[in-house]
């Protein structure tokens, strides 16, 4: 028999079903899963990469399988918004490591985590001197968020007394050679200044630009498609140089 | 609903996930349907009931027997051919097998292995 057909058709309902799930159980990224979300996750493709491989069976025990598991995931997550009490049994909550200064090693013992681990995640924080942490805190997923004793801290223009402008975000108004209007609109311009900051640069049409971005200051940064560059291009580097 | 946040999930995407879903299960779990004889095509089920009714009998035809299985020998691959899709491998597999070994029954005219074979057959039919 030919497995072929068989295999692709189940591969798409699997890839579909998969794709279809994804999205409705939200956009965590794979960092600030918890160890309970992440093998979640690996469970529910491991179940969809047996729907997809194992002829010997149904798909349909599969993908019920499948969705059941994406169903009690959803639920699980609702629960845990709504209700705090809930979400700290099931997620767990944040747990002090060094407070004030001091190592709390009954704490590091509960979590079975190790002198050596916390050196390593300091040091991936950029901190090689554990004198200068006040304060860390060992999050349900895994990471490590520290405060630094107020000495060791860098220097804000708060502290020097400097008063800064505002700064928004910047609004992309041409990306890959299409204007954007919605972007337009929100900072209050029009089609016609755009051409016209683009003829002042040397370019004569929007689809000559890979991207043109404006800043809370009004500046406009425009960076033509390679090809089109030409005299433009080097006009606005020579400028930049 | 005030426990759940209908803004974040609006009713089109509600839908539009079940319907998703309901499509995807359907196909999945089409075989009761695709186990319908097609036109032109012998009714499975039918042939396992005539093979039933005439092997039940304390002396069974067995030409009749051996033409009735012969058309489901013949018939099984158009019908398998749809239901690979959603059957298990082992359960199509076992199926065949099933009606090998109830040809070879009918061929030593074996009655009690011919109802043996008969109930497996009937027995895995359901289960795809």
């Amino acid at each position: 028999m030919d497995e072929t057909p068989v295999v692709i058709y189940r591969s798409t309902m699997a890839f579909l079903s998969m794709f279809l799930y994804a999205r409705v159980l939200g956009k965590q990224q794979v960092s600030q899963l918890t160890f309970f979300e992440y093998a979640t996750g690996i469970t529910i493709g491991s179940i969809a990469a047996s729907m997809s491989v194992d002829i010997a069976s149904q798909p349909l025990t599969h993908w019920l399988g499948l969705s059941v598991w994406a169903l009690l995931t959803f639920v699980l997550q609702v629960v845990t918004v709504k209700s705090p009490k809930l979400g700290r049994i099931i997620s767990g909550k944040p747990v002090m490591i060094i407070q004030n200064g001091k190592v709390l090693e009954k704490n590091m013992a509960v979590l079975r985590y190790r002198i050596e681990d916390l050196l390593t995640q300091l040091r991936e924080l950029g901190i090689f001197d554990i004198n200068q942490v006040e304060n860390a805190i060992a999050e349900t997923n895994g990471k490590l968020s520290i405060q630094l004793k107020s000495q060791f801290r860098p220097v804000t223009p708060r502290d020097l007394g400097i008063s800064t402008p505002y700064e928004g975000l910047s609004h992309e108004l041409i990306v890959e050679g299409n204007q954007d209007c919605v972007e337009l609109n929100k900072v209050g311009l029009d089609t016609r200044w755009l051409e016209k900051a683009l003829h002042d640069q040397g370019i004569g049409d929007i689809q000559e630009v890979f991207l043109a971005v404006i800043n809370t200051e009004g500046k406009l940064f425009i960076s033509p498609y390679e090809s089109n560059a030409g005299d433009a291009y080097k006009q606005q580097k020579e400028q930049i140089d | 609903m005030s426990w759940f946040n209908i803004s974040q999930w609006d009713l089109s995407t509600i839908f539009t996930v079940l319907i998703i879903t309901a499509v995807l299960g359907g196909l999945i779990a089409a075989n009761p349907l695709l186990k319908r004889a097609f036109p032109g095509e012998p009714s499975v089920d039918a042939l396992i009931v005539q093979l039933e009714t005439n092997a039940g009998k304390s002396s069974p035809d067995w030409s009749g027997l051996q033409r009735t299985a012969q058309a489901l020998q013949s018939g099984w691959p158009s019908v398998r051919k749809r239901l690979q899709y959603n059957g298990a491998k082992d359960d199509l597999r076992s199926f065949e097998l099933a009606i090998d070994q109830l040809l070879v029954a009918i061929a030593v005219e074996d009655r009690s292995r011919s109802l043996s074979e008969i109930t497996l057959l009937r027995a895995i039919w359901s289960d795809i």
